[in-house]
């Protein structure tokens, strides 16, 4: 029998449903990831579990089994109990005593454990002014009715907390966003949980601590015999945990795999295209087809799933993905689809008998720009360095110095991409700001076309930034934001003419520049962020994650737009990111940071396959890959610790207390850069 | 030739800006679509409308009492009196002039203070306290004077006055007239519905229903007080026979104009000093901030009162400055709303210190950076806009704030110029009254109404419109 049984799951707000007849089950011990983008009902689902559901939203239909009781029929003390608990605790009489055992606890069968969930921010989940021991023992107490400081200290050490004894007594703030994540689950793990929901753990985490994370959970898992639920939009992290997957589309779940079935051959139409737009698949098509052809000026565009998901609230004939569908028949918009067999355990909710191949558009590739060779770079920055003073004490004297940027070196052709590769907080966004004279930096030079730059830069140089709904003044139409840098710099010509013009390049209409930005999703907004920048015809774009907010599907179309306008004109990138299979689709030459310093420089190829500095290495391992689930290579490498502060780092080499290889020279010194080749540069002692 | 002369005075001119002001804000509003989405969504509340209307009703009374004028002298000779009247005094003509002697109840028809009266013949004659020797007197006169010489609650001049002697119809009258007040009310509401039809034509969305209940009970009050007035006191009269209905009504514009004026004074220096601090940073940051710590460190009515003593002298000391009493309790009464202006813009200056801070690092600041846009620009398209519900949200809640500390302002007496009539003078004036016996509290009960509602439909109002503007709060 499985621990749990979702049936026919309906969650109502008002008359929409975000989540609609949702059912799967879930094996003890077993792991099972809700896999969709943002908006199909994921989180709420497992919400609805846990009954936890905002105000606004209901139970509306349907049922969930957990260990044979059924959550929906009980009374809010007795869930308080299946909460993270260890027990579903006896109804309570009116007087508050417990009333006599049996009841809940003999329909159970057995002294069954209940489910607890971890949340996505670690911050927000913890009580800022509680200390982390204060927090565990509440969970403890309410639990197992006490709470012995040996049980809190024993289970910070089960996930992983060094001197968990000293931790127990330091307050959130002490605690970097992987320690946080670690306090939290074992908080869920107080009430010795049968099932752990993790709603999407890792998305606020750095790559080398998500990888230290999933170990952790999965370890647990495997070491307690608790069932899993990971709710994820990530293919790689799911790639990497689950035992069985559920895709899920605007509120169903339209596809149910085994892990290998499920990565060897997705079955339904949208599964399908959202593993053909990642950019992982068009980079190895392109590898394979630099190798045949010998000719590197080619990219393979990404697959896009055009138009957007259903807003909440559309009413449904057929299939809820036809309108997005390459395959449609008829039958697809008039009847819901039925669950089919597609492989063996392989459930796909589609009218079409077999997969098709996915149309030719895979097949297409673009011309990169042409690539001026040699001559002097477009961009070159050397011995950036960017010190914000620490102040303390009533005088504000200057005490230290944070060094976000440490001497940072960059050479950027025309037409070329480099990619600015790190962690959270190693300054790859402060060296683009850097560039840009946005932030005055404290040392260094920055020459444009041979041209020393002071103060702000001039247009020839733009930003993209991260936050597609930050970016745009809410106040203002996409017609005015756009027109702005034209106004500013008194660009000749009618403004409105350029404005469409620069509409219909980023692939909008026209006839949208009356509009505001909250009328358009993430995407377009994206878009119209990246015409504000054109607007100038700068040459040298600075994209700042440009697309880390975004669905996959739609990461996939500005990646093509971005092609696309390197390729009409001219344009360089300086592309910051942490992520590396972007990086590897999009840019000729690769920059690894770490603490402020550039570690690693040189090709795409030479960083990403043949990286030296150990950091790198451990970066590159800790990414959760799909492809390493079809090799069936499930290594990794791990990197321990968290990055170091950049007010204080390490003496010698920066990565010396995390690096698994360090030496004796390596505390001593930083490493000068070896150059490995032509255009292969790293700073560790070990790669000379 | 005009039989009258306008007067303009200070606050009469920064009122009708305002007026003209807000009317200019809104139709442009109606062309910015986000504001015009927030106004719709206070016009579409219930609460919204209905305490609108009732702020318009104040406003209006204000607006009356605003238009000042002096009234030319009989003669030849271009004289004109001394008094500065407004069209609210005009309006209200009956009630400023049919005073009593002092004080009497609401709707009574005889004073609240015994008399003696000679019964037979000669003016009544006022009994002064308990003065001895006239005791005594009326003592030695035996009992013949008796018969003569009474003590009793004398009829009013005028409350009552056309009952004659019949006064057992006193309160089928009162009854007659309320009923026929009502049927006024009712009319008004009528006209006003049928009125404001194409109104309602051009925005069905909007909660017309809520208003026009208001309307209904706001016509009905006044219908009723109409009514009654013109034959009694409705409110009574107080020490000095005034009616208190006309002091309450006179009230209502030092009111409005102290909650409006004073944010209006203050509004320049607090938005001009929180966006320039919290954009520029660095030392004008270190100055601004110095400047409202230490303001805000020093006990607000100890800075008023230094203040509004510092001035008087200065008025008192200047009376050729000022050609009636009217233009000198204005001059007092503005620099009031200066000191209050001075020492409340420190709190709406520090909320928008925070928000640009926080705007400043926003992505389309620094993209507008990067594009090479002006400061002065930013400032002015990027981060105005996006602090001024912050700016709209304090000033509505200054609002009920300032009107109420004006009334304690005046109570402690460094408020308003004796001679202005405000809620806080008319509360002032009711601290002996409630401690006489029997107790007179008509006057506090009519100064404690108005304000309740003026100050509740301002909060009401207040709220409402931080839910339609505020874009943290989350619309359901």
């Amino acid at each position: 029998m499985s621990l749990l049984s979702v049936r026919d799951l309906t969650v109502a707000i008002g008359a929409a449903a975000p989540v609609d007849g949702v059912s799967f089950e879930i094996g003890a011990g077993e792991t099972f990831a809700l896999l969709g983008e943002s908006g199909c009902g994921k989180s709420l689902t497992a919400l609805a579990l846990m009954r936890l559901l905002p105000e606004a939203a209901r139970i509306a239909a349907g049922s969930v089994q957990f260990s044979g009781q059924e959550l929906c029929a009980l009374t809010e003390a007795q869930m308080r109990g299946v909460r993270g608990g260890k027990k579903i605790g006896p109804p309570r009489s009116a007087f508050g005593f417990a009333a006599p055992h049996g009841g809940a606890d003999a329909a159970l069968g057995r002294p069954g454990g209940g489910m607890a969930m971890i949340f996505q921010e670690p911050g927000a989940s913890l009580n800022p002014v509680m200390t982390i021991g204060a927090q565990i023992a509440e969970a403890l107490k309410f639990h197992t009715g006490k709470a012995q400081d040996e049980k809190i200290v024993e289970l910070l050490a089960a996930v992983g907390i060094p001197d968990p004894a000293r931790r127990a007594t330091e307050y959130p703030f002490q605690m970097s966003g992987g320690m946080k994540q670690r306090a939290m689950t074992a908080m869920a793990l107080a009430g010795e949980p049968d099932l752990l929901i993790a709603d999407e753990p890792t998305t606020a985490l750095d790559v080398t601590i998500q990888a230290q994370v999933l170990d952790l959970l999965d370890g647990l898992r495997r070491e307690r015999h608790m069932a899993m639920l990971l709710i994820s939009h990530d293919l790689g992290v799911v790639a990497q945990m689950a035992d069985r997957i559920g895709v899920m589309y605007a509120g169903q779940l339209v596809e149910v795999a085994p892990r290998a079935a499920f990565y060897a051959a997705p079955g339904h139409p949208y599964t399908r295209r959202l593993f053909a737009a990642l950019p992982d698949a068009a980079s190895a098509d392109q590898a394979a087809f630099r190798q045949s052809h010998g000719d590197s000026t080619r990219l393979r565009r990404l697959l896009t799933i055009p138009g957007s998901v259903p807003p909440l609230g559309t009413r449904h004939l057929g299939c809820r993905f036809v309108e997005r569908c390459g395959e449609a028949l008829p039958v697809c918009r008039s009847t819901p689809p039925p669950w089919r067999e597609y492989t063996v355990g392989q459930q796909v909710r589609c009218h079409l008998e077999t997969a098709r191949t996915l149309v030719a558009e895979s097949a297409e590739f673009a011309a990169r720009a042409k690539v001026g060779a040699g001559g002097t770079a477009l961009l070159e920055a050397s011995g950036l360095k960017v010190h914000f003073p620490i102040r303390r004490g009533v005088l504000q004297r200057t005490v230290g110095h944070v060094r976000a940027v440490d001497g940072v070196s960059l050479a950027l052709q025309a037409g070329r991409t480099v990619a600015l590769v790190g962690e959270s907080g190693c300054g790859k966004t402060t060296v683009g700001k850097a560039i840009l004279g946005l932030q005055a930096p404290t040392g260094g030079t920055v020459k444009l076309q041979g041209k020393l730059l002071q103060g702000l830069a001039p247009a020839a140089m733009q930003m993209v930034f991260q936050d597609p709904f930050g970016s745009l003044n809410p106040r203002l139409r996409i017609g005015e934001i756009i027109a702005e840098g034209l106004r500013a710099l008194a660009v000749a010509g009618d403004p409105a003419l350029r404005v469409a013009a620069l509409l219909e390049q980023v692939g909008l209409s026209g006839d949208m520049l009356g509009r505001y930005p909250h009328e358009f999703s993430g995407g377009q907004r994206q878009r119209i962020a990246i015409a504000r920048a054109l607007a100038v015809r700068p040459q040298l774009l600075i994209c700042d994650e440009p697309t880390s907010a975004l669905d996959v599907s739609v990461q996939a179309q500005i990646l093509n737009l971005l092609t696309d306008l390197q390729a009409q004109l001219n344009l360089s990138y300086l592309f910051i990111t942490h992520n590396i299979s972007v990086v590897d689709y999009l840019a000729q030459e690769v920059a690894v940071m770490y603490l402020g310093r550039i570690i690693e420089y040189g090709t795409v190829d030479e960083v990403l396959r043949s990286a030296r500095h150990p950091y790198t290495q451990a970066l590159l391992a800790a990414v959760p890959r799909i492809e390493a689930d079809r090799d069936g290579n499930r290594e990794y490498v791990r990197v321990a610790g968290d990055p170091p502060s950049p007010a204080r780092p390490p003496a010698g080499c920066h990565f010396h207390p995390r690096c698994p290889r360090a030496e004796a020279r390596c505390r001593e010194a930083y490493p000068d850069p070896v150059a490995l080749s032509a255009t292969h540069t790293a700073r560790c002692f070990l790669a000379a | 030739m005009l039989q009258i002369k306008f007067v303009l005075l200070w606050s009469d001119l920064l009122f009708f800006v305002l007026i003209a002001a807000v009317v200019v804000g809104g139709v442009w509003a109606g062309r910015v679509e986000h504001l015009r989405l927030a106004w719709r969504q206070v016009g579409q509340s219930r609460v919204g409308m209905a305490t609108a209307t009732v702020l318009l009703a104040f406003v209006l009374v204000a607006l009356l009492d605003s238009l000042h004028y002096r009234e030319r002298l009989p003669g030849d000779q271009e004289n004109y009196a001394v008094e500065v009247r407004s069209a609210l005094d005009a309006a209200l003509t009956g009630l400023r002039t049919r005073t009593e002697k002092t004080y009497s109840a609401p709707l009574a028809t005889h004073l609240f203070v015994k008399e003696s009266i000679n019964k037979h013949a000669g003016p009544p004659q006022v009994f002064l306290g308990p003065l001895r020797g006239e005791l005594r007197a009326a003592e030695f006169s035996g009992g013949d004077a008796d018969a003569d010489l009474g003590r009793d609650f004398p009829r009013l001049q005028h409350g009552g006055a056309h009952l004659g002697d019949d006064l057992a119809v006193h309160d089928s009258d009162i009854a007659a007239k309320a009923v026929k007040g009502l049927g006024l009310g009712l009319l008004g509401t009528l006209v006003f519905g049928l009125a404001s039809l194409p109104l309602r034509r051009a925005a069905p969305h909007l909660a017309w229903n809520a208003q026009l209940v208001t309307v209904l009970v706001l016509c009905l009050l006044a219908g009723v007080a109409a009514v009654l007035a013109g034959d009694y006191h409705v409110l009574g009269t107080d020490k000095v026979g005034q009616d208190v209905l006309y002091l309450t009504l006179k009230s209502v514009r030092t009111a409005i104009l102290i909650g409006t004026l004073t944010t209006l004074i203050m509004l320049p220096a607090a938005v001009l000093l929180g966006l320039l601090a919290g954009y520029a940073g660095g030392w004008i940051d270190d100055v601004i901030q110095y400047l409202y710590t230490t303001l805000n460190s020093i006990p607000g009515v100890l800075l008023i009162a230094a203040s509004v003593l510092m001035m008087q002298v200065v008025i008192d000391t200047h009376p050729e400055w000022f050609a009636t009493t009217a233009e000198r309790a204005d001059a007092r009464f503005l620099a009031l709303c200066a000191i209050l202006g001075i020492t409340s813009w420190t709190g709406l200056c520090r909320l928008l210190r925070g928000e640009v801070l926080k705007l400043r690092e926003l992505e389309y600041v620094q993209a507008a950076r990067a594009l090479g846009v002006s400061h002065a620009r930013i400032l002015w398209r990027h981060v105005l806009p996006n602090v001024m519900h912050i700016v709209m949200i304090a000033i509505v809640m200054d609002f009920s704030g300032l009107v109420l500390a004006e009334a304690v302002l005046s109570y402690v007496g460094i408020g308003v110029d004796p001679n202005t009539i405000s809620f806080g003078t008319m509360i002032n004036t009711a601290r002996m009254e409630l401690a006489r016996e029997p107790m007179v509290w008509w006057s506090l009960l009519a100064a404690f109404a108005f304000m309740f509602v003026l100050v509740l439909a301002a909060n009401l109002f207040a709220d409402v419109m931080r839910d339609a503007f505020d874009p943290r709060v989350v619309k359901r």
